[in-house]
């Protein structure tokens, strides 16, 4: 599926799609930098065209030459994506846009107005890729590469085009690439926006599938249990009892009997054990996930080969989602690739840990994968562990699976690495760099956790003082040179002055979304009226007037996104023509104003930078809660699930493998002193109950018998029977719900009722009522010693309750306080049921 | 032969002893319930074969084999797993050890043991 050489890096131009289910960021990612690549590359074809036809300098090859060596860049982040390094591909962009801006900018700075947003690029782009501590490092360098870039464009005095080449080439030339870069701007602020929207919602879906998944489960483990080893062991404990009777009246007949039985036996205990291999395979625990998966190959009907590479042992929520993704995988090659397939599953631990799953069978259709349960599964798992899943697939074409957990998830999880990654000192310097930016820029904001009120209001300041020491210096020159237009501009200022001060009174009072729009529609009209008075200001009007995109991605809905972004671009066209084409007030770009404009720039780059540092933490902050809640959901199944395993393997199923061997001693003792068999029986039948009370009561456990056939109602009862405090169950009239709900319903009332008996107090009572109104209502009241509220949210059962709750769309409020025992009311409304 | 009997689980060994008592010529030598028991019972009593379980809580049947192995070359070590052994690690195999199946073990199994390899054999 890889080509090699520079066929490979064309066709990855071209690429098949390549799919992460629920955040599609790959394909955004790739093409984002296609987009970016086509403008260079025109760019480079306009320079090639102004060296034939207008002028054979040799710097417009050269420059020319630089930008087809960014379009080489940009192509080796394109094959990076292929090769799914996220990080390495953004990185690469991110070198190719500064090295040329600062280039271009040094040969020609008039570029400054068009470049200073082009470094800006790579860090909006990596808001959605990377970790906190890679974008401070990343943000670190957008600061201090703005700075050289506006260094170099305010110092520098360039070759000369101006002079060269006539205004209207350069004019176009600037009309044509601000606008250009806006929209990818925006597009970056864009995709943020949808991940930000997009993200939440996958994630509550994916919780909410993976609790579906994991009762789907116990449902079938119960079933399982109850049809087949549970009636085996019926049966096995009557053919013993039988064997027993015989032994009194026809010995002889006993032998086949016990022969029987033991083949029986043997058959149940490989039953159970193949159960209890579904559930989690005993190598995974015992030598880890490399060992396992060769073990899972082996037994696959199509030939599967594993490689493994520095793989040491991980935490088991990490070995076990890993293992049944894969395991998920060649299930799925060996159902839909095709009878001639070959599997190879590479596992590596470099920078984290990563598997590779390739196939080499009929693949399918990319937009297939979006549907399949199977990969949808997969992407759950591995993403509730902190990991991420992309598919790529083309008809055939095979099928390649690529997982990876980031070194950060690992060594959250306890797993300590001695290699360190390339590059860290200088990243850690980077980070140390936008740190102390944003520090200062904090105070400037005069808040560490900026409000977007806060966003306005300070840009707002920033513009009222703008406008008042333009005011001021428009009236001290016309009070000696008695010019008209400069009492305008101070009029217009005083203006601006006023509206702001309007603005800032209706962004205190009114809601979120009228104060973006609002500070949006001052802001551009400021970056405007600037521009077109000092044309200089360009390059800072370009950078001012993204900001209101960029504030919007966390606080405005899709609709209004647009209008904004919509806006954005208007205004890049508008403030271009303007700084192009307007004469301005004659203001010369002497040292001072130059000065002055570089300030701005640095300024509207920093509040840019901080923008997106701002948009990450949302990014982060929103799905954070959701995440660490599919996390613990995720840990708990797999725990129950290793518990389950645990109790077969060292419980029912032992007693199996003891039974069928006592069997084999009863044989050979009935051929030679039959007395002697006896006791020998009499062990394998006691065994055989045990066994058969083991598993009864581990299948009730895992999914209570009278929920699916009976309901919510008779389930709790039956479980109250057993508990040691005095409990009412008030249900009257309740009807039946889907099973999900049911089995939420009733494990989190069961650890409502655990952590009671376990709490309350020995005196204590407890009521549960259930009721239904508009979607089921269930009330848990205990009379115990309850306690302080600020203990509930420590609480493991708590936590689970809320989790459990939460997943099927339903809501949970504690009461309690000391004294006053535990009150507990859940409503899963009916929307969350009914299609 | 005199036989130690390793599992963790009380109702197996139960059922092993069960099997020692009925073929001729082998006869238990104790029980042990991991594979440091096993170790420390080998050190004060002589003993022919190790009937042990793989999957044990501490060192475990493959760490314990080995160390046997090592200490005591003279003893028979057969290890009983209920799975197959193409599903054990590459490296965890023990090199002169006898791999059995837990499923399948009875008085027969013993006797096959005895005439595979003989007493003294591994």
């Amino acid at each position: 599926m890889e080509r090699r050489g520079a066929r490979g890096l064309v066709a990855g131009l071209r690429g098949h799609e390549i799919i992460e289910i629920g955040a599609p960021e790959w394909e955004r990612l790739r093409t984002y930098i296609q987009a970016d690549l086509v403008g260079v590359v025109v760019a480079a074809v306009w320079m090639a065209v102004l060296w034939a036809g207008v002028r054979r300098e040799g710097w417009l090859l050269a420059i020319a030459a630089l930008l087809l060596t960014l379009a080489a860049f940009l192509l080796r982040a394109i094959h990076l994506i292929h090769r799914y390094r996220r990080f390495a591909a953004v990185v690469v962009f991110a070198l190719a846009n500064w090295i040329v801006a600062v280039a271009v900018t040094s040969a020609v700075p008039f570029a400054l107005g068009t470049l200073a947003l082009a470094v800006l690029l790579p860090v909006l782009v990596a808001v959605q890729h990377m970790n906190h501590e890679r974008l401070s490092a990343m943000l670190g360098a957008t600061m201090l590469v703005g700075t050289v870039l506006v260094v170099v464009g305010s110092v520098t005095p360039g070759v000369g085009l101006e002079r060269l080449m006539p205004k209207s080439v350069t004019d176009a030339l600037a009309i044509a690439f601000i606008p250009f870069i806006t929209i990818l701007v925006s597009l970056a602020a864009w995709q943020n926006h949808g991940m930000l929207v997009a993200r939440t919602e996958a994630l509550r879906e994916s919780r909410a599938r993976l609790v579906a998944a994991a009762d789907r489960e116990r449902c079938q483990i119960e079933r399982n249990l109850h049809e087949g080893a549970q009636q085996r062991l019926a049966a096995a404990a009557e053919q013993a009892r039988e064997a027993r009777r015989l032994l009194d009246d026809d010995p002889r007949r006993a032998g086949p009997l016990l022969a029987r039985l033991s083949d029986d036996l043997q058959e149940a205990s490989a039953e159970l054990r193949g159960l209890a291999h579904g559930i989690y395979p005993p190598q995974l625990g015992q030598y880890g996930l490399e060992t396992a998966l060769r073990a899972a190959a082996q037994h696959a009907p199509i030939p599967a080969t594993v490689h493994a590479s520095g793989i040491g042992r991980y935490p088991p929520e990490i070995e076990i989602n890993i293992y049944f993704c894969l395991l998920e995988a060649l299930r799925n090659a060996v159902k839909h690739a095709g009878e001639r397939a070959t599997v190879v599953i590479t596992l590596q631990d470099r920078n984290g840990l990563s598997f590779d799953f390739r196939d080499t069978g009929a693949g399918c259709d990319p937009r297939l994968v979006h549907t399949g349960a199977g990969m949808i599964n997969m992407n759950d798992r591995l993403g509730a562990i902190g990991g991420t899943l992309t598919v790529d697939t083309r008809p055939g074409g095979g099928l390649r699976l690529h997982g990876h957990l980031p070194r950060s998830v690992l060594e959250s999880a306890g797993v300590e690495r001695s290699s360190q990654e390339p590059g860290s000192a200088l990243r850690g310097a980077l980070h140390a760099v936008w740190h102390l930016i944003a520090r200062l820029y904090t105070i400037l904001q005069r808040s560490t956790h900026p409000h977007p009120q806060q966003y306005i209001v300070t840009g707002l300041l920033a513009i009222m003082g703008v406008a008042l020491g333009a005011g001021a210096v428009a009236a001290a020159v016309y009070a000696g040179a008695h010019r008209i237009w400069l009492l305008a501009l101070a009029g217009g200022c005083g203006l601006v002055t006023a509206l702001v001060v309007a603005a800032l009174r209706v962004v205190r009072r009114h809601r979120i979304e009228h104060a973006i729009g609002l500070s949006a529609a001052i802001t551009w009209c400021y970056a405007l009226t600037l521009t077109a008075m000092v044309p200089a200001a360009l390059p800072y009007a370009t950078l001012v007037s993204v900001s209101p995109v960029l504030l919007s991605v966390a606080f405005l809905p899709r609709r209004r996104f647009k209008v904004v972004m919509a806006g954005t671009v208007a205004v890049a066209v508008a403030v271009t023509l303007a700084g192009r084409l307007s004469p301005g007030i004659g203001l010369t770009p002497t040292w001072p104003v130059t000065a002055v404009v570089a300030a701005l720039v640095l300024l509207a780059l920093t509040r840019a930078s901080y923008l997106a540092w701002h948009n990450h933490v949302m990014l982060v902050a929103r799905a954070e809660a959701l995440q660490e809640s599919r996390a613990r959901l995720v840990a708990a199944a797999d725990r129950e699930r290793r518990q389950i395993e645990r109790n077969l393997h060292d419980g029912a199923q032992q007693r199996l493998v003891a039974a069928a061997v006592q069997s084999r001693v009863a044989q050979r003792l009935i051929d030679g002193d039959p007395g002697q068999a006896v006791p020998v029986l009499a062990q394998l039948s006691s065994d055989l109950s045990e066994a058969q009370a083991e598993l009864r009561d581990l299948a009730h456990g895992i999914y209570p018998p009278q929920l699916a056939e009976s309901g919510l109602e008779a389930a709790l009862r039956a479980a109250t029977r057993h508990s040691p405090l005095p409990t009412e169950i008030r249900a009257a009239g309740l009807g039946r719900y889907p099973p999900e709900i049911e089995i939420n319903v009733y494990f989190c009332l069961l650890e409502a009722l655990q952590n009671a008996s376990k709490h309350a107090g020995e005196q204590a009572t407890v009521t549960i009522d259930l009721h239904e109104r508009d979607g089921l209502c269930f009330d848990f009241a205990d009379t115990g010693i309850g306690c302080h509220p600020g203990l509930i949210p420590t609480g493991h059962g708590i936590t689970n309750m809320y989790d459990r709750v939460g997943a099927i769309g339903g809501t949970l409020t504690i009461e309690t306080s000391p004294g006053a025992g535990l009150r507990l009311h859940g409503r899963v409304p009916a929307a969350a049921h009914r299609p | 032969m005199r036989v130690l009997v390793v599992d963790d689980l009380p109702s197996f060994r139960r059922a092993v002893t069960g099997v020692i008592a009925v073929v001729d010529g082998f006869e238990l030598a104790g029980e042990a319930a991991s594979g440091e028991e096993a170790l420390d019972f080998l050190r004060d009593h002589a003993v022919g074969m190790v009937l042990m379980d793989v999957n044990m809580p501490g060192m475990g049947g493959l760490e314990a084999a080995r160390t046997i192995r090592f200490r005591h070359p003279d003893v028979k070590v057969v290890l009983l797993s209920v799975n197959n052994t193409e599903d054990l690690p590459r490296d965890a195999m023990v090199m002169g050890a006898h791999y059995r199946h837990k499923d399948r073990f009875g008085p027969d199994e013993l006797e096959a043991l005895w005439s595979d390899g003989g007493p003294a054999g591994s």
